[in-house]
């Protein structure tokens, strides 16, 4: 990769690269971000220490913290106790420093011996090298102790890579995530959305509706045309809180923060997109996944009906996802998927209880014109704003897809990831929206040449969406339970690593 | 997530309003001197060092009640409902 030779390095390189080399290259070359409790409490604590600078005692000055740079060891930095750069500065020789520990309350002597320097030189040489590589080192330069409790194993997913290299059994559960999914979802015209400290005031008419701490949510949803401050807006951008404007039910715009630093992967998923060769694995691999997944919703609607129709459907679904992964082309893959939807939602057809009102002959959109498409469109808006959320999470551009094309503007990659998740997450919940007489034909208005969900019923839909999309499965491959928000990442970061080169090739998630 | 019960006992009236301030920015006032909060460890952090700032060490209290998964579901509320944030989605 084409980096600066004579960039200085911050001083915390060399403790990152001896600690774990694939912690410093995620810091230094992806630009992550994470925190978590142990870096907060490190750092409030340096907070407090450092408030009182600098103090006299006996003619001797004690300082808390100094900045240097070295121009010879291109570093730069905050210092407490490295002396290589403070023997620069000063032209002298540092015999010892200290070294605090805060959970023991302990300070302890270290002297600057020879071997001590050539291990910080030596860091240094490898910090340098890894940022010119530009791809994360290998797994088995990290002591595996290290990954308990680390801030970036949610991106690195060192338990996965190490059962997919064939070096430890499958890991027993998820990497924990941060992305809780906890969403304020506001539905309402002319609503106010404003910041007051921590805290997020909606408003409508005039009149305080809501206030919620910051700390509560992790996403927010805007449903209608409502005003946003500026000060709120930059909370959540501080915060890496996203939030979508939906329009008419669809996607219509996002605000996600912090989350798209990471060029090296993005380089690598354009040079995987092109390759048709590579993009042609995966993209079987989704639409296989995605028709095994209709035919899974299927046998499991009709396990206690046995209705013929859909008992042939499955069978045929399941011939072709095995012909979908044969396919020679994304064209062919394309008429594949066209015949499983077709087959796929004559049987849905079949599982909506009758008498409700609903009658679903096919599939029909832009507008849908019927209240069951309407609700199919709707639930998929959701799901690709959830795939999108997903993808720039991962550091993934979710603009450039490797089975849909990127024509119109479309997020062709969260499409391509979706497909696997329609019906397991989105039919479903329509299925159970209806079947349950949760959504009634009375929630529905006609608009310029088609339907749609009235205020109360979007709202309605949405809360079951949200309870679907925190259920759990199994994750196909590792074997441990999440619930779909996860999964979906899980996926995201998988098809990120495939394309990186470090893990071998994708698997779709299949429901069991 | 972590569910706490804080309560607190803050001797001077300007540093108690700053206490109520800090609390109200992480979870649910439910009574005179009582929040619930639900935080992930991050915030939980985040919270106990703006409050350390804040509070007279000598002179306040705060105290953080954790609540266990059993706990949680063992709490029963009399009287005026109290909506807690920090668990789920908020739709309005």
């Amino acid at each position: 990769m084409d980096t600066d030779n004579r960039e200085y390095l911050p001083v915390s390189a060399v403790a990152e690269v001896l600690f774990c080399p694939r912690n410093f290259y995620y810091r230094a070359v992806e630009g992550a971000e994470e925190t978590n409790h142990h870096m907060l409490e490190g750092r409030f604590q340096d907070e407090r220490r450092n408030e009182r600078r600098t103090r006299s005692d006996d003619g001797r000055v004690q300082t808390r913290q100094v900045f240097f740079s070295s121009e010879s060891l291109r570093l730069r930095g905050v210092l407490d106790v490295q002396g290589l750069l403070l023997e620069e500065a000063t032209s002298r020789e540092v015999g010892y420093g200290y070294v605090y520990y805060v959970a023991s309350a302990e300070r302890r002597q270290v002297f600057f011996d020879e071997s001590l320097r050539e291990t910080a030189l030596q860091a240094l040489a490898a910090a340098r090298a890894i940022r010119e590589a530009g791809e994360p080192p290998p797994l088995s330069s990290v002591p595996e102790v290290k990954c308990k409790g680390c801030a970036l194993a949610e991106r690195c997913m060192p338990e996965e890579s190490a059962f997919l290299t064939g070096a430890q059994a499958a890991p027993r559960r998820p990497t924990p995530g941060s992305n809780l999914g906890r969403t304020l979802y506001l539905d309402i015209p002319g609503a106010a959305l404003r910041k007051r400290q921590g805290r997020l005031i909606i408003e409508a008419d005039g009149q305080m509706i809501k206030d919620v701490p910051l700390s509560a949510v992790d996403q927010v949803v805007i449903g209608q045309a409502a005003s946003l401050s500026s000060a709120a807006l930059s909370a959540l951008s501080d915060l890496g809180i996203p939030l979508y404007l939906m329009e008419h039910g669809r996607v219509r715009s996002w605000l996600q923060p912090n989350w798209n630093k990471n060029v090296p992967l993005r380089r690598a998923q354009f040079r995987f997109v092109e390759s048709e060769s590579q993009s042609l694995a995966v993209a079987r691999e989704i639409v296989r996944g995605k028709i095994l997944n209709q035919r899974t919703f299927l046998q499991r609607g009709n396990r206690e009906r046995k209705i013929d129709r859909i008992l042939s459907a499955v069978e045929r679904l399941e011939g072709l996802a095995a012909a979908a992964k044969e396919a020679e082309n994304k064209e062919s893959l394309r008429g594949l998927e066209g015949l499983a939807g077709r087959l796929y939602f004559s049987g849905f057809a079949k599982l909506l209880r009758p008498g409700e009102g609903f009658d679903f002959a096919s599939r029909n959109r832009r507008p849908p014109r019927d209240p069951v498409n309407a609700l199919l469109s709707y639930a998929y808006s959701l799901l690709t704003k959830d795939c999108i959320n997903v993808i720039i999470r991962a550091g993934l551009d979710p603009y450039l897809g490797l089975y849909h094309c990127e024509r119109n503007g479309r997020p062709a990659l969260a499409l391509d990831l979706m497909e696997e998740f329609r019906a397991i997450v989105a039919d479903s919940v329509v299925l159970n929206v209806v079947n349950r007489g949760i959504i009634k034909e009375s929630d529905f208005e006609p608009v310029f040449d088609g339907i749609q969900l009235k205020d109360g019923g979007r709202k309605r839909f949405f809360g079951a969406y949200q309870t679907r999309i925190r259920e759990e499965a199994v994750h196909p491959v590792f074997g441990y339970r999440a619930n779909y928000l996860r999964l979906m990442e899980i996926q995201a970061r998988y098809l990120g690593k495939v394309m990186q080169g470090e893990w071998p090739q994708y698997d779709a998630f299949r429901a069991r | 997530m972590e569910h706490y019960v804080v309560t607190y006992d803050i001797a001077d009236d300007k540093r108690r309003m700053k206490v109520f301030k800090t609390l109200k920015d992480y979870g649910t006032h439910v009574q005179e001197s009582v929040f619930e909060v639900v935080l992930t460890t991050e915030d939980y952090v985040a919270l106990r060092h703006k409050l350390l700032r804040r509070i007279h060490r000598d002179e306040d209290s705060v105290i953080f009640y954790r609540q266990c998964r059993a706990c949680e579901n063992d709490v029963e509320r009399l009287g005026r409902k109290v909506e807690l944030v920090g668990i789920g989605d908020i739709v309005l």
